[in-house]
């Protein structure tokens, strides 16, 4: 999986993978092969949101310290 | 009639016992002096009185007089009491008393002028004086000149007078003395006697064709009523009426005002006096304008004094009123920055929960997982998974997977539940 690949699109390939799991016709080793793609796509996303959050934290940090700055 | 002759002598002789006779005492005699001028340096006078048609103005009468060497002294002398308002001379008007002769010798009668009556003449002299004026008064001519504006700064004057005379160092000394920038143009002109005034009517015309005068002056020093009787002129008087530049005279005159002031546009009575008259309305401009300063500057400070409060004002309204509008735009601000960082916060948790559920969901799939709990997978000898007794029928050995390894075992029997 490139790491390019966008939240969104992750999202929905793991939606669709979880769908797939919880479907009761699923062969064990299909489920278990599901199973390490949707573990991997979880990490992706998770460390997505970690890096969104920190940029996030940073901006609005840099924002408060220019408005502190920019004398009130 | 009698067959006797008379001899010329003693028919004169006749004639003076009969005028002397006739005449016994010295008789006064009126009229107008001609033919004084030419002898009146020798040692006795020979002249003429003569009478005038008073429409025509042509001689109807005439006589000889003679003012002998030994009347001169009480005749001068009566004159000087009377101030020398004026001197015999042609064309005035006189009153003698006089002894009438006749002498033989000439066949001629003859007034021995023996005293004189200066009240007549002077009369005579008011009376022409008063009579000319009444006409200019009539004739608008003395009020002509007044009517001009003087310059408020009359600077640049011309000045009709005797060059070099007392009056022209008086009026000069005097302007001197402002210390303002006067700028003095002098004409020499004759300022006594028959030719003053042609010779003020020439400075007058001179000066009115020149660029930038403000003014002209015509002045003397101070004399007897005679030699200022000159100025007592109509041609003067109508050239002053003519002048485009208003005339200032000052003909020092004690006692009347000559016909030259009463036509100008001010007169005043020396030459020092009208100086004085120019520098006072310099002066008088100068204190003028120097109030006026002061005015100017007061106003102005004032002025300025109200713009600053108004401006000092302003900027502390303005200081007040957008410090609290940004005062509130920033807290707005701050605001949007903090709502935004839930918002976005709140969004990030969403996807983390939810991710968390997925990985819970995940993970519970997982048959690794099912395989701890004490589940098992069973494959045949495809290696597929073994879901149902009927896959079991196919194969005769059996792989079961389980959490730690594997056991292989074989099918010995097939029993549906």
């Amino acid at each position: 999986m490139p790491s390019e690949e966008k939240y969104r699109e992750a999202v929905e390939k793991l939606d669709g993978i979880i769908a797939r799991i919880e479907n009761e016709d699923i062969d064990v080793d299909e489920l278990a092969l599901r199973v390490k793609e949707a573990v991997n796509l979880i990490k992706v996303c998770k460390a997505k949101i970690d890096k969104a959050e920190l940029q996030v934290k940073q901006v609005v940090e840099d924002f408060a310290k220019e408005s502190k700055e920019s004398g009130q | 009639m009698s067959e006797e002759s008379l001899s010329v002598s003693e028919l004169n002789n006749f004639i003076r016992d009969v005028l002397a006779s006739g005449f016994p005492q010295p008789v006064w005699v009126c009229g107008e002096i001609q033919g004084y001028e030419r002898g009146k340096d020798k040692k006795h006078v020979f002249f003429e009185l003569c009478e005038k048609d008073p429409v025509s103005q042509e001689i109807i009468a005439r006589a000889g007089l003679v003012i002998f060497a030994g009347a001169r002294p009480k005749i001068e002398n009566i004159l000087k009491r009377a101030e020398n308002a004026f001197a015999l001379k042609d064309d005035i008007e006189v009153r003698f008393l006089c002894k009438v002769d006749f002498y033989p010798g000439h066949g001629q009668v003859r007034l021995i002028v023996e005293s004189i009556d200066p009240v007549y003449t002077l009369g005579k002299i008011s009376q022409d004086r008063q009579r000319l004026i009444a006409l200019l008064q009539k004739n608008g001519t003395l009020e002509r000149n007044k009517r001009l504006a003087l310059a408020r700064v009359p600077l640049s004057v011309g000045l009709i007078t005797s060059y070099d005379s007392a009056a022209y160092h008086d009026f000069i000394d005097e302007i001197k003395r402002s210390g303002f920038g006067f700028r003095i143009f002098v004409v020499n002109a004759i300022m006594q006697g028959k030719n003053a005034s042609d010779s003020v009517i020439k400075g007058l015309k001179m000066l009115n064709g020149m660029e930038g005068l403000d003014a002209i002056v015509i002045t003397r020093g101070g004399g007897s009523i005679a030699e200022l009787s000159c100025f007592d002129s109509q041609p003067i008087a109508e050239a002053i009426a003519q002048s485009r530049l208003p005339v200032l005279s000052g003909i020092g005159h004690e006692i009347n005002t000559t016909v030259t002031d009463l036509a100008a546009h001010t007169f005043a009575k020396t030459p020092t006096a009208v100086a004085q008259f120019l520098v006072g309305r310099v002066d008088e401009f100068v204190t003028h304008v120097n109030e006026k300063s002061e005015d100017l500057l007061r106003l102005t400070k004032t002025y300025i004094d109200g713009r600053r409060a108004h401006l000092k004002d302003a900027v502390a309204a303005l200081k007040g009123i957008p410090l609290s509008v940004l005062k509130g735009a920033r807290q707005k601000m701050g605001q949007y920055r903090d709502d935004l960082k839930k918002t976005i916060y709140l969004r990030l948790q969403n996807s983390r929960t939810k991710m968390n559920n997925h990985q819970k969901l995940v993970e519970m799939a997982d048959p690794r997982n099912t395989l701890k709990r004490g589940f098992s997978i069973t494959r045949g000898e495809d290696g597929k998974a073994i879901r149902s007794v009927k896959d079991a029928r196919r194969t005769k050995t059996l792989v079961t997977t389980l959490a730690d390894g594997r056991v292989n075992s074989d099918v010995r029997g097939i029993v549906k539940e």
